[in-house]
C-alpha cells in the first residue's frame, strides 16, 4: 500500500501539466505535442516506478520521490520555458535518471551488498575525478566534462557517490573495531586533501566544496566529536586565505561576492543580473513565462533558482527551499533509523551531498555566500547530475526500505517477511572481519 | 479573455506547488504524531546505535524446555552460575562466572570468560569480545540465549 506516493505523484503530475498548460498559453512552447509528450511520459515515468515499487514489495519512504519528482516536474517546466532544446534534454535525461532510479531499488534493495567492494568504490572514484585531467573538456573554465560519442558527462559527479560509498563503509568499520587515531584520521584526510587537489586542479571549486562539508558531516556523524567539525571550519578559512592570495580567480571571486557592483559588466555580471531577476520576482513572481531569466547567464543550470525565483516569486523561492529542507529532514531522520552503522553513515553522506550541494548553490545565485558553479539538485539542467541525484535518491529510499518504512506503517511491516535470522546472517557478514580474526585484531582494550 | 486564463493558470501553478509542500509536511507531521504517541505508549522501537536508551531495552530471552525468561541486557551483563550474576543459570554446564555483554561504542559485545572457552555464538565458539547482533543466539554451556536488540521487531518476526 503506497496510497500516499500515488495520490501525491499524481498531484505533481497535475502541477505539471499546468505548468505545461501555462507555457502553451503564453506561446513560449509553440508546438502542441511537445506539452503533450513530455507531460504524458513523465507523469507515466513516475507512475511507472511507483507501479514497479507497489508489485515488488518495496518498503522504503512513500514521500521522498514525490518530493523530488515536485523539484524535477519544476527544473523540466523552466528548462523548457527558457530554452525549448534543454528542456527536450532534459526531458530525456530525466527518463533516464527514473530508470536508473529503478535500477538502484531493484539490484541495490540490500545496500549492504556496497559494504563488500569498499576499494572497488575508491578506485572508481578516483577514475572519475582523474579521467577529465586527462581525457577532459573544458567548459566554463571548469576542466571536469567527457565526451562520449555524442553525450558529454561530467565525471566528478559520478564520483561523488563513489566516495560517500566508500567513507561510509570505511567510517563504519574504523569507528566499529574502535580505531582512533592515525588509523582513522590518516586515510580520512588523505582522501579528501587528494580529492580537493584533484578539483582544485580541475578549477571545480564548488564540488570541492561539496566534497568538504559532506566529508566533515560524515566524520561528525561518525565520531559525533564536534572539534573536527570546528577543526575541518578553520582550515577551510586558512585555505580560502592561502587560495585567495595564491589564485588570482579566487580572489575575484570573493571579490565580486562582497561588492559585485563595481565589477557590474564584467566579473560582476552574472550575479547582479541574478539579483536583479529576484528583485524582480516580488512575492508572488512575474508568473510562469512573463519573466526574463533568460537576462542571467547560465540560466538553466546553476542560475536555475533566480528563474525559479523571477517567476514565481519569493514564494517559489521559499518553496523551493522547504522542499530541500524536506528531504535533509527525511534522510537523516532515515539515518537515525537505520540499525547499522553503515547504513546510518551512508544515508548521512547521501543526504549530506545533496543538502549542501542545493545550499551551496541557492545561497551562491542569491549572494550569500562565494558563488560557486554547482547544479542545483534535480532542477537544474544537467544529466550527469540528475542521474547522480537519482542514484543517491534510491540509495536513501533502500535504506529506508532495510528501517522498515515510516512509523505509520509499523504494524504492517511487523509483520512482513524479515525473519530475525535473516537479519542477524546479513549484519554478521557485513561486520566481522574475514579469517575470524575478531575485532580485538587491533587490541583495543575492552 | 485568454490572458485572464493565464493568469488564473499561472496562479494555480504557485497554488499547486504550495499545495503538494503542505501535503508534504501535513505527513511528516501526521509521522511524528504517531511516534510521539508510540513513545508514550512505550513501544517506540528505537532509534539507531547511538542511542540505546532510546530505544525499549535490548533483553535476552532465556529459551529452556517449555520455560520463557527475559532479561534486560544493561551496559554490563554477567552470565554464569554464581549468584552476583546479572544472568544466573543454575546448571551444572555453566562456569561461575561464565560470559559477560558489554555495551561499547553503541555496540553490545560478547565476551567469553569460561576457562575452556564454552561460549558459542550461533554456534560458533567465541574467540575474543564478539558483536552481538539483533536475534543471534548466545549459547552458554548447555543454555541457549536469544539477544534480542529491538524485542519488538523480533515478537513480530519469530511470530
Amino acid at each position: 500500500m503506497r496510497r500516499v506516493e500515488l495520490l501525491l505523484l499524481l498531484a505533481v503530475g497535475l502541477y505539471l501539466a499546468v505548468g505545461l498548460a501555462v507555457l502553451y498559453g503564453a506561446g513560449i512552447v509553440k508546438n502542441a505535442r511537445v506539452p503533450l509528450v513530455v507531460g504524458g511520459a513523465t507523469v507515466a515515468a513516475l507512475l511507472a516506478v511507483h507501479c514497479y515499487w507497489s508489485r515488488s514489495g518495496f518498503r522504503g519512504d512513500p514521500t521522498l520521490f514525490p518530493a523530488v519528482a515536485l523539484l524535477a516536474a519544476t527544473g523540466l517546466v523552466f528548462l523548457l520555458r527558457l530554452d525549448l532544446e534543454y528542456g527536450l534534454r532534459q526531458f530525456v535525461w530525466l527518463l533516464t535518471g527514473l530508470a536508473v532510479l529503478a535500477v538502484t531499488t531493484g539490484l541495490l534493495r540490500d545496500y549492504r551488498l556496497l559494504a563488500d567492494y569498499q576499494y572497488l568504490w575508491v578506485a572508481a572514484g578516483a577514475a572519475a575525478l582523474l579521467a577529465p585531467l586527462v581525457f577532459g573538456q573544458e567548459s566554463g573554465g571548469a576542466r571536469s566534462w567527457l565526451k562520449l560519442g555524442a553525450v558529454q558527462f561530467q565525471p566528478s559527479e559520478f564520483a561523488k557517490v563513489f566516495l560517500v560509498v566508500f567513507l561510509a563503509v570505511f567510517l563504519a568499520r574504523a569507528t566499529e573495531r574502535c580505531a582512533t587515531g592515525m588509523r582513522l584520521w590518516l586515510p580520512t584526510a588523505g582522501l579528501l586533501v587528494l580529492t580537493l587537489v584533484i578539483l582544485g586542479l580541475q578549477n571545480d571549486i564548488g564540488t570541492a566544496a561539496i566534497y568538504f562539508a559532506t566529508f566533515l558531516t560524515l566524520v561528525y556523524a561518525a565520531t559525533a566529536r564536534v572539534v573536527f567539525v570546528a577543526g575541518g571550519v578553520v582550515l577551510l578559512a586558512a585555505g580560502t586565505a592561502v587560495l585567495a592570495c595564491v589564485a588570482p580567480h579566487v580572489r575575484v571571486r570573493l571579490e565580486t561576492w562582497l561588492n559585485p557592483w563595481p565589477q557590474v559588466q564584467t566579473h560582476g555580471y552574472q550575479i547582479t543580473q541574478s539579483l536583479f531577476a529576484i528583485a524582480a520576482g516580488g512575492i508572488t513572481g512575474t508568473g510562469l513565462g512573463a519573466g526574463h531569466p533568460e537576462f542571467v547567464p547560465a540560466a538553466h543550470t546553476d542560475f536555475i533558482f533566480a528563474a525559479v525565483v523571477e517567476e514565481m516569486g519569493l514564494l517559489g523561492g521559499v518553496g523551493c527551499i522547504l522542499v530541500f529542507v524536506f528531504l535533509v529532514y527525511r534522510g537523516l531522520k532515515m539515518a537515525l533509523e537505520c540499525r547499522d552503522r553503515f547504513g546510518t553513515l551512508l544515508a548521512t553522506g547521501c543526504t549530506a551531498l545533496l543538502g549542501w550541494q542545493g545550499f551551496v548553490i541557492m545561497a551562491g545565485v542569491t549572494r550569500l555566500l562565494p558563488l560557486t558553479g554547482v547544479t542545483l539538485p534535480f532542477v537544474s539542467y544537467g544529466g550527469s547530475s540528475l542521474v547522480t541525484c537519482f542514484i543517491l535518491l534510491g540509495l536513501l529510499l533502500n535504506i529506508s526500505h532495510a528501517g522498515g518504512g515510516s512509523a505509520h506503517e509499523g504494524k504492517r511491516r511487523a509483520a512482513g517477511p524479515r525473519g530475525a535470522g535473516r537479519v542477524s546472517r546479513s549484519h554478521r557478514a557485513f561486520w566481522l572481519p574475514p579469517g575470524g580474526a575478531g575485532p580485538r585484531s587491533d587490541g583495543a582494550p575492552l | 479573455m485568454t490572458g485572464l486564463f493565464l493568469m488564473v493558470l499561472r496562479y494555480l501553478f504557485l497554488v499547486l506547488f504550495y499545495v503538494l509542500i503542505i501535503w508534504l509536511f501535513w505527513n511528516l507531521i501526521r509521522e511524528l504524531r504517531t511516534m510521539g504517541r508510540q513513545v508514550a505508549n512505550g513501544e517506540f522501537e528505537g532509534a539507531g546505535g547511538e542511542q540505546p536508551e532510546l530505544a525499549t531495552s535490548p533483553r535476552l530471552v532465556l529459551l529452556e524446555g517449555g520455560e520463557r525468561r527475559v532479561i534486560r541486557v544493561g551496559a554490563t551483563t554477567r552470565i554464569g552460575r554464581g549468584p552476583d550474576n546479572e544472568v544466573v543459570l543454575p546448571r551444572a554446564d555453566v562456569w561461575e562466572c561464565h560470559a559477560r555483554i558489554l555495551l561499547r561504542h553503541g555496540q553490545y559485545w560478547l565476551e567469553d570468560l569460561s576457562p575452556d572457552g564454552d561460549t558459542r555464538l550461533n554456534g560458533l565458539p567465541v574467540d575474543g569480545p564478539t558483536v552481538l547482533a539483533h536475534g543471534d543466539r548466545v549459547e552458554v554451556g548447555g543454555a541457549t540465549l536469544l539477544f534480542e536488540r529491538w524485542p519488538r521487531a523480533a515478537r513480530a518476526g519469530t511470530a
